[in-house]
């Protein structure tokens, strides 16, 4: 059995010696950018809005993310009649969860208000290191059967992710990240994204897939993305209460 | 247009697909990129690689894990009787977190006391030694993997790993050649220093084992103490109150096919070290002065002189218990119990009460316990499965005790007087598998030490606990139903004893042969083989001599001479066991191993023996040829474990051979086409893991699998290629498969994780080179069964704590092959029935297959709130789709792709489509009428509340707005009940009846009732006059005021069609029905918030 281990991790290593060599996590960074319209189009963006369907466990609900400078963001979820919203102002993260009993806006518990506070307006493969987000090579793997390299993305304040990049297109096929709390901590999370389509020069995944252990958690499709939408940012910051 | 860096970036190019620019392969600056010559370069290669990939696909074939794609496999259970435990870890800070090690069955956890308990090491071989979590830091959790308990049918490890997130995710850190970790001690202050007792090879010699010891979590490792290369480390004990302080068993043993030695050399001793394992000494004073087996030690936690030990020797007088009050100085023998010296190889663990050096327990057939320092012990509860390998005192409360068994984990709080058994944990080891053809199909299996059971493969609201059903107890190996004769169902017990079991008495005749006078005695193996042929006439049973029976067992007819190499050293099963005699038929050897005759051709049956002998006849056992000595590179006396007669053609059989008990691990897989005479080697040579059984698919003959100890391999091209099955099937053993020919099921028998199905061998066949060299194809896939009723009522309320198998999902299946991800541009699915779209739904990206599921029912209706549970509970399915061929149109980017596929009624079912059409119609006039009760509520409130809102100046129509508001207000009250209390003070109107007749018919698939179709008439004329009444509202005093009102101000309602479209707009949302759907909606939902990581990836 020993053996045979060794054998199967031989076999990658003269792979990899017969692959080219991988580009550098940078490369593949300013790849992506340019791929997806190129930093300055980014730059110049002020928001988005982003309609669509999410559905999960056969049923389905309509979904809104709008997303502003400053990392701002408003998600609104529609099930049932019930309104959710979960929405981060850049300083506090709010939330409307019917189900769980919240139906006034709510102070986020931290942990959850923690991963609201890592969403990055701007990705963060632009100026990464004037950022502050460290980019790093790591080892690529077959994603639903597609070959792609791996980077690693990290900073400071917590961020840790890591994209796949399909080698031939340079687009990520999927990300994973790690559960910060509860039971599953440390469980990896899977985002994988297709359907990537152009917006006005931009272009971006209208549909995405959570995967957890394996098994589908949720599906997304978008129908409608709005970029530069007129916008009132109150929105972002959780509603005083009368 | 590539040109400038300010142009937009064009996704699609006239190409077509989608022009991105590779990587800077230049290897120059990102400018480099911008040139556009560069980028033509680099666009005309990818074009041209492209082009040459499709060109080669059709070549070079491979089968890998990518191409299966979405298919998952299926884990039954079940835990009914559990399986064997090899060790417990419990969290020092919260009893409530456990670590459960199983022998065959991975790590499984829970954080609820056993409530839930969860599978958290499937990516790793499932066979656990130890389980120590860090005192320091209970988030560090180390795993040694390979059993300790070093029985015949034993798995291997890989080492040791490590979790720092509680058991989440693990990382291998060495010491992988020792086979099977015994023991691990982590020092109570950190973490990050461990000692691990390693066994070493059981089979062979080896010098990775002793006690290794590491002060950096494990990323580099000493050897502290090493005997020789037979001698292991058997158990570890640290003393918890001065950690340089350290006892090691070392135990010199083998295990070969034929004989077990504990003893061996002789090396065997306890060794103490005070110095962190620096030096060691060896303890003798008051220890047999005799060669020694198995010792198993602890130190008493609340005193570190204490110690107790269980010491192996040959001697009846000297092996059992001994006590130290002087840390090992000095023993002395304490009082015997059968158990205190019993089988030492498999039970030598014991424990102390961590808050009372006098009590103390120990592992035996049964679990025993002393109160007062080992004079006087007593049994565990004799309701718990015997065989015991682990206890743990609750430190809390020391009367609160787990223990691990052969028949799983069991919990007590009396100190052992009664247990309760944990009825979730799947750690189910079977020896085989059998399929009968019933609707829906049993599954039949013996299991090490836990009989022989069956059950269904899919049962109403999962399989249960209670769907097994036993035919026999002992060790269980093949089982299975009489093809033609319902009642009988042949079980067996270890070394071939063979019986028939009536399903009618349940009554079991025991039916094996005997030596005839002049016979040499019978060998059976422990796992003796019985086959059947398909037709139910031939019954066949294996000593060392073949047994044919035309009467299902009555009397045999010996067909066949010794088929084995008959080696009289090989012939020592009374003498096995080294210094404890260990006569239990486990090592009974040249015996017969597997009967396979050929589904074409009765005459034709193989036979393989465990040393190596593959014998076939071809006229029914007059003649046999030995075929072994032909296949290249098998070394001679490879146990034969495998033999897969091709369901195609008779002189083609498959064969797999297994040579781990002498200490080859080698994948050994062979297959002939000429009849046995010749042989190809079409093992996987990056295959992990020992072959143990085979199968060629009964339709596609290029569809081979592969069981190996771990895990499933497929080959899709006749054995050329092959790839590990990943999704949802662990690395554990898997000991035989069937295929269920009628639902193209592969049915396995893991030893570890009990039965696991792969449902869709339908979407394998299918993936053949012709149809992976091209972009995309949709695959055939048979008709789809329409459901059953809801069944409201069924099961029971056992709580939390007991497994319950999935079935296979029901909704109709849309399955397609994708040559290589979407990307670019939209990709989803539309279906449509006679014109009309029915649904969208999101596609299957990936490469490989892809699996869409249609749910064969539609929406619930929108229906009018009510405060009436029947009736929300009612309205809660949709009705099912009718019959019949849908309309499939992929849509993927500019291209669209069709097909067709099937909903219609399993052939026999009780329900017919008639029947089930009438119930449909009838039950969407009531979804119909719950519609439209829906907008008319919905729209007497809007009316309501705009006229209300009204603040018209002139008098009267103030008035006509104050009469309409009052007026819509009663209406709509009388249409459904909204007072009461949603439990026994309920109330029904019109929306309560139409919920509860919906209720009625949807709960069942046949054809409704005479009354229900009287009540249905009547609701549906109810409805009309509620209707009627509604549009005369609308169009005299509503149609007044709004002549009324200047416009902006009038009062205006959604239409119908616009109502029922909106999403968001239904108003069934009582508060019972919130409680009860969300429930399950945000337990995943808070696992992972909605929104935040879509967000994260958008920029």
């Amino acid at each position: 059995m020993k053996k045979l281990f060794t054998l199967t991790l031989m076999l990658v290593f003269v792979t990899g010696l017969f692959a080219q060599k991988a580009p550098t996590a940078e490369e593949i960074a300013a790849t992506y950018i340019e791929n997806i319209g190129g930093a300055d189009a980014w730059k110049a963006l002020k928001a988005t809005t982003m309609k669509g369907t999410a559905s999960m466990q056969g049923m389905e609900f309509p979904i809104s993310i709008t997303a502003a400078e400053g990392d701002m963001q408003y998600v609104e979820v529609n099930v049932q009649g019930q309104k959710i919203v979960q929405a981060y102002d850049g300083e506090t993260a709010w939330q409307i969860m019917p189900f769980q009993g919240i139906t006034e806006p709510t102070e986020m518990p931290e942990d959850q208000a923690e991963q609201s506070k890592e969403m990055r307006f701007l990705s963060e493969f632009i100026d990464s290191k004037e950022r502050g987000i460290t980019l790093e090579s790591v080892e690529g793997k077959e994603v639903e059967g597609t070959p792609t390299y791996g980077v690693r993305v990290t900073d400071e304040k917590g961020i840790d992710h890591t994209y796949y990049f399909d080698q031939e297109y340079m687009i990520p096929v999927m990300m994973a990240s790690s559960v910060k709390s509860g039971p599953q901590k440390g469980a990896v999370v899977e985002t994988y994204m297709s359907d990537y389509q152009e917006v006005e020069g931009l272009v971006v995944p209208m549909f995405m897939e959570v995967k957890f252990n394996g098994s589908t958690m949720q599906k997304m499709t978008f129908s409608e993305v709005v970029l530069n939408p007129e916008i009132d940012k109150a929105m972002f910051s959780m509603p005083k209460k009368d | 247009m590539y040109g400038a860096e300010t142009q937009p970036f064009n996704l699609l190019c006239t190409c077509g697909r989608a022009c991105f620019k590779a990587r800077c392969t230049q290897g120059g600056t990102s400018t480099n990129c911008y040139n556009p010559l560069t980028i033509m370069r680099q666009t005309f290669t990818l074009l041209l690689l492209a082009f040459a990939a499709a060109l080669s696909a059709q070549s070079e074939f491979k089968t890998t894990s990518a191409l299966f794609g979405d298919l998952r496999a299926r884990q039954i259970g079940p835990a009914v009787m559990s399986g064997r435990i090899s060790c417990l870890a419990v969290n020092p800070e919260d009893a409530t977190t456990v670590f459960v090690g199983a022998a065959g069955g991975g790590v499984w956890r829970t954080t609820s006391a056993g409530g839930q308990v969860q599978p958290v090491f499937d990516d790793h071989p499932q066979s656990i030694g130890a389980i120590a979590i860090a005192p320091s830091n209970t988030d560090v959790v180390y795993v040694g993997t390979g059993e300790p308990w070093t029985r015949n049918s034993i798995s291997v490890g890989a080492g040791v790993f490590k979790s720092t997130n509680n058991g989440t995710k693990w990382k291998s850190i060495g010491l992988e050649n020792t086979e099977r970790i015994a023991d691990i001690s982590v020092h109570p202050e950190d973490e990050n220093v461990l000692y691990v007792a390693a066994m070493g090879h059981l089979w062979d010699s080896n010098e990775e084992r002793g006690v290794f010891k590491s002060v950096d979590g494990g990323a580099n490792w000493e050897k502290v103490l090493y005997i020789d290369e037979d001698t292991g480390a058997a158990n570890l004990a640290m003393d918890p109150n001065n950690p340089e302080v350290l006892y090691a068993a070392m135990w010199s043993h083998r295990r070969l096919p034929w004989t077990f030695d504990s003893g061996l050399h002789g090396k065997s001793g306890l060794y103490k070290t005070t110095d962190g394992g620096k030096t060691w000494n060896k303890l003798t004073n008051g220890l047999p002065d005799e060669k020694l087996g198995r010792i198993g030690v602890e130190v008493a936690p609340s005193n570190s002189n204490i110690l107790y030990a269980s010491v192996e020797t040959g001697t009846n007088e000297t092996k059992g218990m001994y006590r130290s009050e002087d840390a090992g100085a000095s023993w002395k023998m304490i009082g015997r119990n059968q158990n205190t010296g019993i089988r030492p190889f498999y039970f030598s663990e014991l424990e102390i009460d961590p808050n009372n050096p006098d009590i103390v327990a120990k592992c035996g057939l049964n679990g025993i316990i002393s109160e007062d320092k080992g004079n006087i012990w007593r049994s565990f509860d004799p309701a718990v499965h015997s065989d015991f390998h682990d206890i743990w005192f609750d430190p809390a409360n020391s009367k609160h005790i787990l223990v691990g068994t052969d028949g799983g984990v069991y919990e007590s709080y009396d100190r052992g007087y009664t247990f309760k058994m944990w009825m979730n944990l799947p750690v189910s080891q079977f020896y085989h598998v059998s399929v009968d053809n019933a609707k829906p199909y049993r599954v039949y299996g013996g299991l090490q030490d836990n009989g022989s059971w069956f059950a269904p493969a899919t049962s109403a609201g999962g399989i249960t606990n209670s769907d097994w059903k036993k035919t026999f107890g002992g060790d269980g190996f093949y089982s299975f139903r009489h093809p033609t004769k319902e009642h009988i169902v042949f079980s067996e017990y270890q070394g071939g004893k063979l019986v028939r079991f009536d399903e009618r008495t349940g009554q079991a005749k025991s039916i094996p042969p005997y030596a005839t006078t002049g016979e040499d005695p019978l060998r059976f193996n422990w796992n003796a083989p019985v086959h059947i042929s398909k037709d139910g006439k031939r019954l066949y049973f294996g000593a060392q001599y073949l047994y044919r029976s035309s009467n299902d067992g009555d009397s045999w007819d010996r067909i066949s001479p010794d088929l084995t190499t008959n080696d009289p050293e090989k012939q020592k099963q009374h003498l096995s066991g080294g210094l404890s005699i260990d006569n239990s038929t486990a090592e009974n050897h040249t015996t017969i191993y597997v009967i396979a005759e050929s589904p074409l051709d009765q005459n034709t049956v193989w036979a393989g023996t465990d040393d190596g002998n593959l014998q076939v006849t071809r006229n029914g056992g007059k003649t046999w040829a030995k075929v072994n000595e032909n296949i290249p590179g098998l070394p001679a006396n490879t146990w034969v474990t495998f033999v897969e007669p091709s369901p195609h053609d008779v002189n083609t059989a498959f064969v797999t051979f297994d040579g781990h008990r002498t200490g080859d691990m080698k994948t050994y897989l062979y297959k002939t086409t000429d009849g046995g005479k010749s042989w190809t080697d079409i093992a996987d040579p990056y295959a992990s893991g020992y072959s143990l059984s085979v199968r060629q698919d009964t339709e596609n003959p290029d569809l081979l699998f592969l069981g190996t100890e771990f895990g499933l391999y497929i080959s899709l091209d006749g054995g050329a290629s092959w790839a590990p099955f990943n999704n949802n099937l662990p690395m554990v053993g898997i000991r035989a498969m069937v295929i269920q020919e009628r639902e193209s099921d592969l049915v396995m028998a893991t030893h570890g994780r009990g039965i696991i199905i792969l449902d869709d061998l339908e979407a394998l066949r299918q993936l053949t080179p012709g149809i992976t060299s091209k972009k995309f194809t949709f695959l055939k896939v048979k008709p789809a069964y329409l459901g059953s009723g809801t069944g409201m009522g069924m099961g029971d309320f056992g709580g939390s704590g007991t497994f319950v198998g999935p079935n296979q999902p029901r909704a109709a299946r849309i399955m397609y092959y994708n040559q290589r991800r979407h990307m670019f541009g939209k990709m989803y699915v539309e279906v449509w029935k006679d014109g009309e779209l029915l649904r969208t739904l999101p596609a299957g990206k990936g490469a490989g297959l892809n699996v869409v599921e249609l749910p064969t029912s539609i929406e619930k209706p929108k229906a009018a709130p009510t405060n009436n549970r029947m009736a929300l509970f009612g309205a809660l399915s949709g009705p099912n789709l009718p019959a019949g061929v849908y309309d499939v149109k992929l849509i993927k980017g500019k291209e669209t792709f069709e097909t067709q596929i099937e909903l219609t009624v399993e052939e026999g079912d009780v329900y017919g489509v008639a029947e089930r059409e009438a119930q449909r119609k009838l039950l969407m006039q009531v979804y119909n009428d719950t519609e439209e009760l829906a907008w008319i509520y919905d729209t007497y409130e809007k009316v309501e509340k705009q006229a209300e809102a009204l603040m018209p100046e002139k008098k009267k129509v103030a008035e006509m707005a104050k009469m309409i508001a009052e007026s819509a207000a009663k209406t709509k009250a009388g249409l459904v009940f909204l007072g009461g209390d949603f439990y026994v003070d309920e109330g029904a109107r019109l929306r309560e009846e139409m919920g509860n007749l919906y209720f009625d018919i949807s709960t069942f698939p046949g054809k409704p009732s005479g009354s229900q179709m009287q009540e249905a008439k009547r609701i549906h004329d109810e409805m009309a006059k509620v209707k009627a009444e509604f549009e005369s509202m609308l169009n005299t005093s509503v149609a007044a005021l709004n002549e009324k009102l200047p416009e902006g101000q009038r009062i205006s309602w959604p239409s119908k069609a616009d109502f029922l479209a909106a999403e968001s707009t239904g108003s069934d949302a009582g508060s019972q029905r919130q409680r009860w759907k969300s429930n399950t909606l945000w337990k995943s939902a808070l696992a992972n918030p909605l929104g935040e990581t879509w967000v994260q990836l958008l920029h």
